[in-house]
């Protein structure tokens, strides 16, 4: 038997907080076989995409459906990134440092 | 009596602290403003006094950047604060702006109520929402968000970067600042064709996120701007070794929007802070006397996206 979950009605359709996916771990932890149904969802953030890739990855009784446009997107972007090792664009820029306000101030006035 | 009680005011009144607030109009470059915002948190920091009053006599006007992160500092500095001098329309725009009190949006129906009322406007308030998890934040920044892309009639285009770079900075404060309320201020300025947004925690900052954490301290020591460019460069807190999928919030949402549109981004957190912009990158560890306790991010959103943006290229 497979227990639907409708993210829409049971989360909602704007899905911002990595913390929003936790029914669904719950849900996944227990076994039983759960298919998330993402109709209707219209964005998710990046962190969520990489917590619903996380549990599914995690649970293999966990199906993922119904996701379009920029949630499905986003889901195989992030789902493929997770795949590939990490590749950090690295900031070389110094960091500047002041010991007293009058230093740091001119700076500020230039900067 | 009636002498003895005013003697104790005008006594009460002489002992407190007066400093001058500047009147910050403009912030031609993103964070700029803060040279008269460190100014007024040192005075008001290192005043002998509680009490300490905020003289408005010289300013008419402020830029969303001062005025917002001044109402912040104002309700955690720990010092009674009297702002006097406001005068005319200065005193009805820091009213309506709720520069005093900011204003508590908890549930989506007060947010909805209360911020319907600003649809004629070019601003919110400064809104203060519970960042713990489990709260209706995804839904608060929803209604906060129609609201910004309603005053400013943004391009359509720019719906889902916006959900993107305020989803990402709000879920850090849930996530990593232990902070139990967040704050968002938004203004659009027409002059700058831009959306100007401030998010701000009053949490334990980047440094101490990763010092709670445990994490990194062998290559960050006690040097906070370090731990801002390693946030920058997205090495979370809470990567697991070997799966390092997370940390991606902030650089991803940095990179699109300078990078992509045009925009500019700034970040301070504890003594350090962070600027990116089409000019460059700039980390800063301030002078030791001077210290935002907490993060504080702003965001200058262009309304309109440049030819050939494209969302996708900045999220993977």
């Amino acid at each position: 038997m497979t227990n639907f979950i409708i993210i829409a009605d049971f989360i909602g359709q704007d899905i911002r907080s990595r913390n929003t996916m936790a029914p669904l771990h719950e849900a996944a932890k227990t076994g039983a076989t759960i298919e998330a149904d993402f109709s209707g969802v219209v964005f998710i953030t990046r962190s969520v995409a990489d917590e619903i890739c996380i549990i599914a990855d995690k649970y293999h009784n966990l199906k993922i459906t119904g996701m379009q446009g920029s949630v499905l997107d986003l889901y195989n972007i992030v789902s493929e990134s997770r795949k590939m090792g990490r590749h950090r664009p690295i900031d070389t820029s110094t960091i500047r440092n002041f010991d007293n306000i009058k230093e740091f101030s001119a700076f500020m006035r230039n900067l | 009596m009636a002498t003895i009680i005013v003697t104790f005011t005008c006594y009460i009144i002489n002992m407190a602290t007066r400093i001058d607030i500047p009147h910050v109009s403009r912030d031609e470059r993103i964070g700029s403003v803060f040279n008269e915002m460190f100014k007024v948190i040192y005075a008001t920091d290192n005043s002998d006094s509680t009490e300490v009053e905020w003289d408005f006599s010289h300013c008419a006007f402020f830029h969303p950047f001062f005025i917002a992160p001044l109402a912040i500092y104002k309700q955690h500095c720990g010092k009674s604060i009297t702002a006097t001098n406001r005068h005319g329309h200065l005193d009805k725009y820091l009213n309506l702006i709720k520069f005093d009190n900011t204003l508590d949006i908890h549930t989506v129906d007060n947010a909805q109520n209360v911020l319907n009322g600003y649809l004629g406007k070019s601003y919110i308030p400064i809104c203060r929402f519970v960042s713990s998890s489990g709260s209706d934040v995804d839904c608060i920044q929803s209604v906060l968000q129609e609201i910004i892309e309603r005053q400013s009639k943004m391009s359509g285009e720019l719906r889902t970067p916006l959900s993107y770079m305020l989803g990402e900075i709000v879920g850090n404060i849930e996530e990593h600042a232990y902070s139990k309320y967040g704050y968002i201020y938004s203004q659009y300025l027409p002059s700058e064709k831009a959306i100007n947004i401030c998010i701000a925690d009053a949490g334990i900052t980047i440094h101490g996120s990763y010092v709670r954490r445990n994490r990194f301290l062998d290559k960050i020591g006690d040097n906070e701007a370090f731990a801002l460019r390693f946030a920058n460069d997205g090495y979370s807190t809470k990567d697991l070794p070997g799966a390092e999928s997370r940390g991606f919030g902030i650089s991803t949402s940095k990179r699109m929007l300078v990078d992509g549109l045009g925009g500019q981004f700034f970040m301070l957190s504890g003594g350090a802070f962070h600027r990116y912009d089409t000019n460059g990158s700039v980390f800063v560890n301030l002078p030791p006397d001077i210290c935002w306790n907490g993060t504080i991010t702003l965001m200058r959103i262009p309304v309109s996206a440049p030819a050939g943006f494209d969302y996708h290229k900045y999220v993977k």
